[in-house]
């Protein structure tokens, strides 16, 4: 049976395409939204993680803003491009369905729900 | 070069008009009433106010359009592909929203969303040469391509006084 809440965390270019998906009766909490981000990164070698670096840290700080903001909920996407590369260097959020980083109280009112 | 709505990450305002600049810009080229896809608030309701600034869903397919604050000396527009959810295609544009770039990126979502282009073909007629890196193979082609102007001043929000 298809899970509620669905979603990948993806590194991607021209010739990189490692990913770090959820799918879930509960909304991901941020911190394993930053947990699924360092495995992500245990993914990619010390080259592609360097790479990366300024768009794991957009993407980190996107989800706490996202925890901050009581959650999001899908459709949403979000780019974070290096463009110093012309091979499409970057790190994707994708959240297919239900949400994210949701406020415990409206986890709460969902499950009762 | 004149960049449009240069000054949206820092004006709610001039960001609330550059998005109807887009959905302007794509029910032109569907003839179809065109809402965004992604959403664009917090759970909270908070708008967020950062570069993805449109995205669509139209005739299965999906574009997210992703504006830079400009910071390229000549016109900047690159894209990507992927697919959503593993089904769906999406188109991702990136790029300096300027008086050059225009013309380009309607012909560019003609291209996808009308005339239903593969991914190879559109990212190779257009993905090179509107890169910033190697811009000299780029003739502009924003008068054969006209997006109808809106009668907004981009860079202060204000109505053009001519």
């Amino acid at each position: 049976m298809t899970k509620p809440h669905r979603g990948r965390i993806q590194a991607q270019s021209d010739s990189l395409e490692e990913s770090v998906s959820w799918a879930q009766d509960e909304p991901p909490t941020l911190q394993q939204g930053l947990e699924m981000t360092e495995q992500l990164k245990n993914k990619l070698s010390k080259k592609e993680l360097k790479k990366r670096t300024t768009q794991f840290n957009e993407l980190e700080r996107f989800m706490k803003n996202a925890k901050d903001g009581g959650g999001i909920y899908s459709p949403m996407f979000r780019s974070f491009q290096n463009d110093d590369f012309d091979d499409g260097t970057r790190v994707d959020f994708e959240l297919w369905a239900g949400a994210f980083g949701l406020s415990v109280l409206l986890i709460l009112l969902m499950t009762l729900i | 070069m004149k960049y449009l709505f240069e000054n949206f990450l820092h004006d709610k305002k001039v960001y609330n008009l550059n998005e109807a600049f887009y959905k302007k810009l794509l029910e032109s080229i569907t003839h179809q009433i065109v809402e965004p896809f992604f959403k664009k608030s917090f759970a909270n309701g908070q708008k967020i106010y950062d570069e993805h600034i449109f995205s669509a869903k139209i005739n299965d397919r999906l574009v997210q359009i992703i504006q830079k604050e400009p910071s390229h000396d000549k016109p900047f527009l690159k894209i990507m592909t992927k697919k959503w959810e593993d089904k769906t295609d999406m188109l991702i544009v990136t790029l300096e929203l300027s008086n050059l770039i225009k013309g380009e990126l309607k012909r560019l979502l003609h291209s996808w969303f009308v005339e239903k282009a593969s991914e190879d073909v559109v990212k190779n007629y257009f993905a090179k040469p509107l890169s910033a890196k190697n811009y000299t193979n780029f003739s502009p082609s924003s008068a054969i391509h006209q997006v109808a102007e809106p009668t907004t001043d981009y860079e202060t929000g204000k109505k053009e006084q001519d």
